[in-house]
C-alpha cells in the first residue's frame, strides 16, 4: 500500500465526546429493545400458554441493527477519514454532510428510538422524563410548538441553505467550535425533519397520513437541488478556505466544487425521493387493499329492486 | 388520566391478533432490582468522569485546520502550507499544522522532520521574560495523517515570529510568518456548557419525585406496580 493511502486510511480523529453519546444511546437503546422484548414475551406466554410470535413488532430484531447502523454513520461521518479530509475536499465534505443529514437519521428514527431508550432507562430518570412530556405540562407544550411541521420544515431548509453561505461555511472550516455547531445543527434539524416523515414516537403531533409525507419530503427537494446545482456550476471557487489548502489529490479547486455540488445535487434529492416512493407505494398499496364489491351488478340492480 | 395523543397509539398497537398491548404500562409495572439502579449510577458517573477528564485533552488534539498562514510559500525544495488554531491566537495552547507538497506534482511529502519555533518579536510585556518556543510537528499529533501537527505554549501576548523548518532526503525549507497573540481569554465555553447541562441533567434525572397526593386512580393504580404509566410515550400506530 502507498505510504500516500496509508496516511489516509489512518487519519482518524477520536473524539471523546462524540463517542461517548453515541456509546451511551447505543447502550440505552439495546437495553431498553432487550427489556421490551422479554417482557413481551412474558405477556405473550401468559396470555395465550405459548409463544406464537418470536418477533415482536415492536422489538423487532432488526431495529438495533438499523438503530446502530445509524450511529455507525455518524461516527463515521465525524470522525473517519472522511471528517478529516473535509478540510481539504469539499466534496468529502459534502459526503459528511449527506451522512449525517440524509442517511443517519432516517436509520436511527425507523428503529422507534424514543420508547426503546425510556425502556433502556432506570425507573426514577424514566418517570422524570415521561413527566415532562405527559400532561399538560409546560415543556410539552413548549416543545409541541417549536416542533410543529411547518416550524420543523422551515428550520430545516433555513439550516441547510443557511450554512452553505459562504461566510458561514468559511466560519465553519476555520473554527472548530463553528464546525461541530454547523453539524449539529445539521444533524438536529434533520433528525427533527425525518420525525415528522417517520411519523414515529413521541407524538406530540398529528400524525401525517402518507399523501401529507409524500408532499412534505417533496417540497424539501428544491431547495436541496437548486443549491446543489448553484454550487456544481459556480465559475468560481465559492469557498474561499478551499483555495487556502494543498491540492493533494488531483482534483483543482474547481473540479472539486463541481463534484460537491453535483453529489448535494443528485444523490442528496435521491434520499427524497426514494422515501418519497416508499410513501407512494404504501399510498398504492392501500388503494389495492380497499375492500372490492364481489358482484357490482347486484350492487346495481338488484338494490334497486330491494328499494321497491 | 392519560392524554389522547398517548392513548391514541397504545389502542393500536397489537402484538398478535386480539391480543392490544401495553407494552409500556407494563415494563412499569416490573419492579427492578436495587442493583440495576445502582449499576446505572456507577455507569453514569463514569461515564460523566471520563467525559471530564478527557475532553479537555481531545479539544487540545482538535484535528488541524485554523487559519491559514502560508499557502503554497516555497521553501526549499518545497510548497509550505500552515494554519493556526485557535483564532485569533491567544497566550496558551496554539495549535499549528503543516503540509509539505511536491511543487512539481504536488504531491504530499510524508517523510519529513517539521520543526515549529515561536519566537518573540514585539510582546506587550517585555518584562514576562518569554522565550523562544519550540516543538516538533509529527503525524502522530494529527488527525489527518498527511499534515504535521503540534502544539506549542505561548506564554505572553504581543507579536510572534512564527519559523517552520522541514528537512527530509529531498532538501531542507524554511519560511516564517507573524502572528498576534492575543491576552488569554476562557473561551471553552461549549465545555462548560456541555458539563453544566450534563450535571443539572444527571441531578434532574436521578432527582427522587415525590408522588402526587392528588393522582388519579390509573396512575396511582400502577405506580403501585413500580412504575409511571408514562413509558407508553412514543407507541404509537406506526410502530406495528
Amino acid at each position: 500500500m502507498s505510504p500516500f493511502l496509508q496516511s489516509l486510511l489512518l487519519s482518524w480523529n477520536w473524539r471523546i465526546e462524540i463517542i461517548l453519546p453515541l456509546l451511551a444511546a447505543g447502550v440505552l437503546y439495546v437495553l431498553g429493545w432487550r427489556r421490551l422484548r422479554a417482557t413481551t414475551r412474558e405477556r405473550m406466554a401468559s396470555r395465550s400458554g405459548e409463544w406464537t410470535n418470536p418477533r415482536p413488532p415492536l422489538a423487532a430484531g432488526w431495529k438495533p441493527a438499523s438503530y446502530v447502523a445509524g450511529l455507525v454513520v455518524v461516527a463515521v461521518a465525524l470522525m473517519s477519514p472522511i471528517d478529516v479530509l473535509g478540510g481539504q475536499l469539499f466534496y468529502m465534505h459534502m459526503i459528511q454532510h449527506l451522512l449525517l443529514v440524509m442517511i443517519a437519521p432516517p436509520l436511527l428514527l425507523i428503529a422507534t428510538p424514543f420508547p426503546m431508550i425510556m425502556w433502556g432507562l432506570p425507573r426514577r430518570p424514566r418517570r422524570n422524563v415521561a413527566g415532562l412530556l405527559t400532561g399538560d405540562s409546560a415543556i410539552r407544550r413548549a416543545i409541541t410548538q417549536a416542533t410543529k411541521p411547518g416550524v420543523v420544515w422551515l428550520l430545516y431548509i433555513a439550516v441547510y441553505i443557511g450554512w452553505h453561505d459562504p461566510g458561514m461555511y468559511n466560519l465553519a472550516l476555520r473554527s472548530d467550535f463553528v464546525h461541530d455547531l454547523e453539524h449539529l445543527t445539521f444533524f438536529g434539524t434533520a433528525m427533527l425533519f425525518w420525525w415528522h416523515v417517520t411519523g414515529v414516537g413521541p407524538r406530540f403531533h398529528r400524525t401525517f397520513n402518507s399523501t401529507k409525507r409524500l408532499l412534505y419530503l417533496i417540497s424539501a427537494i428544491p431547495a436541496n437541488m437548486f443549491t446543489g446545482i448553484a454550487i456544481a456550476f459556480a465559475s468560481e471557487p465559492i469557498y474561499e478556505y478551499y483555495t487556502t489548502v494543498p491540492r493533494f489529490y488531483g482534483l483543482s479547486v474547481l473540479d472539486d466544487q463541481v463534484l460537491a455540488g453535483v453529489i448535494m445535487w443528485i444523490p442528496g434529492s435521491m434520499m427524497f425521493l426514494l422515501a418519497g416512493l416508499i410513501f407512494l407505494s404504501r399510498i398504492v398499496q392501500a388503494e389495492v387493499d380497499k375492500p372490492v364489491n364481489p358482484n357490482p351488478a347486484w350492487a346495481a340492480d338488484e338494490a334497486k329492486l330491494v328499494r321497491r | 388520566m392519560m392524554p389522547r395523543w398517548l392513548s391514541r397509539g397504545m389502542e393500536r398497537q397489537d402484538l398478535a391478533p386480539g391480543i392490544e398491548s401495553s407494552y409500556g404500562a407494563r415494563a412499569l409495572r416490573r419492579p427492578r432490582p436495587g442493583w440495576a439502579s445502582r449499576g446505572y449510577r456507577l455507569v453514569v458517573g463514569m461515564l460523566a468522569l471520563i467525559l471530564l477528564l478527557a475532553w479537555p485533552g481531545a479539544t487540545a488534539l482538535a484535528h488541524g485546520g485554523g487559519v491559514a498562514q502560508l499557502v503554497e510559500e516555497a521553501a526549499g525544495p518545497y510548497h509550505m502550507y500552515a494554519w493556526t488554531n485557535p483564532n485569533p491566537a491567544r497566550v496558551g495552547t496554539v495549535h499549528v499544522t503543516v503540509a509539505l507538497a511536491d511543487p512539481e506534482n504536488q504531491a504530499p511529502i510524508l517523510n519529513a522532520d517539521v520543526e515549529v519555533r515561536f519566537e518573540p518579536l514585539d510582546l506587550e510585556d517585555s518584562e514576562s521574560g518569554a522565550e523562544t518556543v519550540t516543538a516538533r510537528a509529527t503525524h502522530t499529533e494529527a488527525a489527518n495523517k498527511i499534515t504535521y501537527e503540534t502544539d506549542l505554549e505561548v506564554a505572553a501576548s504581543g507579536r510572534w515570529q512564527v519559523v517552520i523548518l522541514a528537512r527530509s532526503p529531498e532538501g531542507r525549507g524554511q519560511s516564517a510568518f507573524d502572528l498576534e497573540v492575543r491576552p488569554r481569554a476562557f473561551s471553552n465555553w461549549l465545555l462548560v456548557g456541555g458539563v453544566g447541562l450534563a450535571v443539572v441533567a444527571a441531578g434532574w434525572l436521578f432527582w427522587p419525585n415525590k408522588p402526587r397526593a392528588n393522582q388519579e386512580h390509573t396512575n396511582s393504580q400502577s405506580n403501585a406496580h413500580g412504575g409511571p404509566t408514562t413509558v407508553r410515550v412514543g407507541l404509537g400506530p406506526e410502530d406495528d
